[in-house]
């Protein structure tokens, strides 16, 4: 037992604030993102006598990771506070440091993609090698690579259009 | 005009938010296997203890009419069968492999989805109906000897019980379930179509 807790804590200070940032990229939302990541590593405690190093760890935990934020859904009061947190986004931005406005602005940017973009575009912000972000996915790394130049650019166009506003 | 190499530095220069401990997540995940293990726990007491009352009442309650014995017996085989059903639905879900590439998991999960809408809808009327049969059945000899008044009020109760399982209580739960269930699959398709 004492074996698997060492285990789990060293995946977890390895992984976790990888795992943090798919998370909070996915659902824009602090406390889910929280609450994914917990339940992420819920599923790898569960899951860790399972794990036959027939792949890298790290892209063992990022599937996990990704079924998880794609099968999460946001209940009623969380949409609302959610509303709330935009208006108040948008409300305290002078008071944001110039860096945290630009990183605010991003996650909005990222909010605005499809959920199979949203996953992907952050494993490319964290410089994750492409055959691993195919694997993760399951789409050939052909295919993949079409779609990450499409997401690059429509994020870019995405940041631009909002920077201006 | 900023570039993706701008958008690259902004992600990679984002403050450290404050994150969980590996012992606050640890003790975390822990509670939450608890409680997962509890809840089947749980079920499963209380499950097994309506099973023995209702073996109790089959075999040393001596009922004169063998309508009466079918009655328990219809009602022992609806609760087997409701049982058999949280355990198959738990082992379902226990089964589901969360490491599976996310177009298999969620064609998986969409499957398990469309079979338990289709099941929640038909198992309700099945259950309706045996529980029914098998009550009217044990009353007929359990209350052959009671009042009319008595008689009355147990059926009629009985029949409101039943109308408002139908007309309120399966409108509102099942309802509201079915509809989760539609916005679910309806979820899963969508995003597996993003996937392929």
């Amino acid at each position: 037992m004492a074996t698997k807790e060492e285990a789990f804590k060293e995946i977890f200070e390895v992984n976790s604030k990888k795992i943090y940032r798919l998370c909070y990229g996915y659902t824009g939302d602090d406390d889910a993102a929280n609450d994914l990541l917990q339940e992420t590593f819920l599923k790898v405690w569960q899951n860790l006598d399972k794990f036959r190093n027939q792949a890298l760890i790290s892209t063992w935990i990022y599937r996990i990771a990704v079924n998880t934020c794609l099968t999460y859904l946001r209940s009623e009061k969380r949409q609302a506070k959610e509303e709330l947190t935009d208006q108040l986004a948008e409300t305290r931005r002078e008071e944001f440091s110039e860096k945290n406005e630009q990183v605010a602005l991003l996650y909005k940017c990222i909010s605005k993609l499809e959920e199979s973009e949203r996953i992907i575009i952050t494993m490319v912000l964290d410089e994750m090698p492409y055959p691993e972000i195919a694997e993760v996915s399951g789409i050939s790394e052909g295919n993949l690579r079409v779609k990450i130049h499409r997401i690059k650019q429509k994020l870019t166009e995405l940041y631009n259009q909002y920077e201006r506003l | 005009m900023k570039d993706f190499d701008h958008i690259m530095s902004v992600w990679q220069g984002q403050p450290k938010a404050d994150q969980l401990s590996v012992d606050d997540v640890l003790k975390q995940v822990k509670k939450g296997i608890r409680s997962i293990t509890s809840q089947l726990y749980w079920g499963i007491v209380v499950m097994v203890g309506v099973l023995a009352l209702t073996f109790l009442i089959l075999f040393f309650f001596v009922f004169q009419s063998w309508l009466t014995y079918m009655g328990l017996f219809i009602m022992l085989i609806t609760m087997l069968v409701y049982a058999g059903m949280i355990i198959r639905n738990y082992r379902i879900l226990n089964k589901r492999d969360a490491t599976l590439n996310p177009t298999e998991y969620l064609q998986d999960l969409k499957e398990y989805q469309k079979s338990r809408a289709k099941t929640v809808g038909w198992f309700y009327y099945l259950y309706v109906l045996l529980i029914s049969l098998g009550l009217s059945l044990y009353f007929v000899e359990v209350l052959r000897n009671s009042s009319i008044y008595y008689k009355t009020l147990v059926y009629g109760i009985s029949v409101v019980w039943i109308l408002m399982l139908t007309f309120y209580y399966k409108k509102r739960i099942f309802k509201n379930e079915e509809e989760k269930l539609n916005l679910i699959i309806e979820k899963l398709e969508r995003l597996q179509g993003q996937f392929e």
